[in-house]
């Protein structure tokens, strides 16, 4: 895995590219991991589950992630 | 997402190449040919990795018989750490695909902050030529942290329930710029950040659901797809500055779908706001009934932007909603995608997507 901030891609562009690191500490400071995360990816854990069952308790209208 | 614990019973996920396989051949036919199922078939075998959904996107045109193959992923279906390994083993000259694999690992460790703020991820492949390996992949980030709550409850939000607010401005400016960085090297441009803020500040239901970048495409366009209530198309398009007559390109899309309801916009931001502009209907199976998506087709089979044959095979298929392989169900499911030019539709595709159940189905008798 990339663990350091990149200058240059391999195509000579990119000037701005980060690495991953980076990009996981710029994702940090929206505020997703701060208390509350882990509730919110049980919410959505168990809120998926449910629609699942929703769906398959329906039968016939099935939608896509999107 | 999941707990391990879910692995003893039967899967969310499965491989792509396996999930295809719930659908014969001559179900599909003309809407998928079987030259072009052939090659996603052998270029699918390098792509392991279980998924929720593998999606056909079949254009819909007489003549237009192209095929491409896009999959939704979650961070905790199994076998991940071992799929990726192999996937980079075999894409390892492609600097596309090493991004796109360091991101989906750190997507998938726990205890991420991206697991968090991405509930799903879709990668999408453009096969309509002939190719020899994966191309670098076009990425779908949902950036709805809340999308399967809000999507449980049917798109209303509920007092209270942060999941339910959706992410900020500032937030999704944040994701798009870094992202935009990470995959591109390339940050957001000024103009692009102010037109994000413009798409995100419009009232009246918009909800952002997924930022794209289309790495294999030239400029590796940026896109934010929003959803909101039909009726407020045109004067969204006229408040973000939309380069086409907004009000003539709403009439156009209601004639398409003469029944209230939600569409979602495919709007490219960077590297400038630009046509076509794509349109997508049905996307919430519930909202659409089977007489609307019967209309939906009939209206673009008139236009020329669907050939009778492969309406026929979507209602058909609409009527059959499971599939299965190995007796395990598989659901089916399908939107469409119009592109306009103007307030002309030019092309239409249907998304069919074909999602593992991991329990029986009630309807499973009509398949």
């Amino acid at each position: 895995m990339d663990t350091t901030s990149e200058v240059t891609s391999q195509d000579g562009q990119g000037a701005e590219r980060i690495g991953i690191d980076e990009l996981v500490r710029a994702v940090e400071q929206v505020g997703a991991h701060a208390p509350g995360a882990a509730t919110e990816m049980d919410l959505n854990r168990s809120a998926f589950q449910a629609w699942i069952r929703e769906e398959d308790r329906r039968g016939t209208d099935f939608a896509l992630c999107w | 997402m999941f707990a391990s614990g879910l692995h003893s019973t039967p899967p969310y996920f499965l491989p792509t190449g396996s999930i295809l396989e719930s659908i014969p051949n001559q179900d599909l036919a003309p809407l998928i040919r079987d030259t072009s199922r052939l090659q996603i078939e052998r270029l699918i075998q390098d792509f392991g990795l279980p998924v929720q959904t593998a999606c056909y996107e079949c254009r819909l045109g007489a003549n237009d018989d192209r095929v491409d193959l896009a999959a939704c992923l979650f961070p905790d279906a199994p076998d991940g750490p071992s799929s990726y390994a192999a996937i980079r083993r075999k894409y390892a000259d492609n600097p596309d695909w090493t991004r796109t694999l360091d991101l989906l690992e750190a997507w998938s460790t726990p205890g991420s902050p991206l697991r968090a703020r991405i509930p799903f991820i879709w990668i999408a492949f453009d096969l309509d030529r002939e190719l020899a390996q994966l191309p670098s992949p076009c990425i779908g980030l949902c950036v709805d942290a809340g999308f399967f709550e809000r999507r449980l409850h049917a798109g209303s939000a509920r007092d209270g329930d942060p999941a339910a607010e959706g992410p900020t401005s500032a937030d999704l400016e944040l994701l798009a710029d870094s992202f935009s960085r990470y995959f591109s090297g390339v940050a957001l441009a000024p103009t692009t950040k102010a037109l994000l803020h413009k798409c995100l500040r419009a009232t009246g239901g918009v909800e952002p659901k997924h930022l794209s970048y289309m790495l294999g495409r030239p400029a590796a366009p940026f896109k934010l797809d929003v959803r909101l209530p039909l009726d407020r198309v045109g004067q969204y398009l006229h408040e973000i500055g939309w380069p086409a007559p907004a009000l003539n390109v709403a009439k156009s899309i209601e004639r398409l779908m003469p029944w209230s309801g939600h569409v979602q916009l495919n709007l490219v931001l960077q590297p400038r706001l630009s046509q076509p502009l794509e349109v997508e209907f049905m996307t919430l199976a519930t909202e659409a009934s089977t007489n609307s998506r019967s209309s939906l087709l009939n209206s673009l089979v008139a236009a020329n932007l669907c050939s009778p044959e492969k309406a026929a095979v979507l209602l058909n298929l609409h009527e059959r909603p499971v599939g299965y392989v190995n007796g395990q169900p598989i659901a089916r499911g399908w939107y469409v995608k119009v592109r306009f030019m103007d307030d002309v539709a030019t092309e239409a595709k249907a998304y069919l997507g074909l999602m593992p159940r991991p329990n029986p189905v009630p309807s499973s008798d009509l398949a």
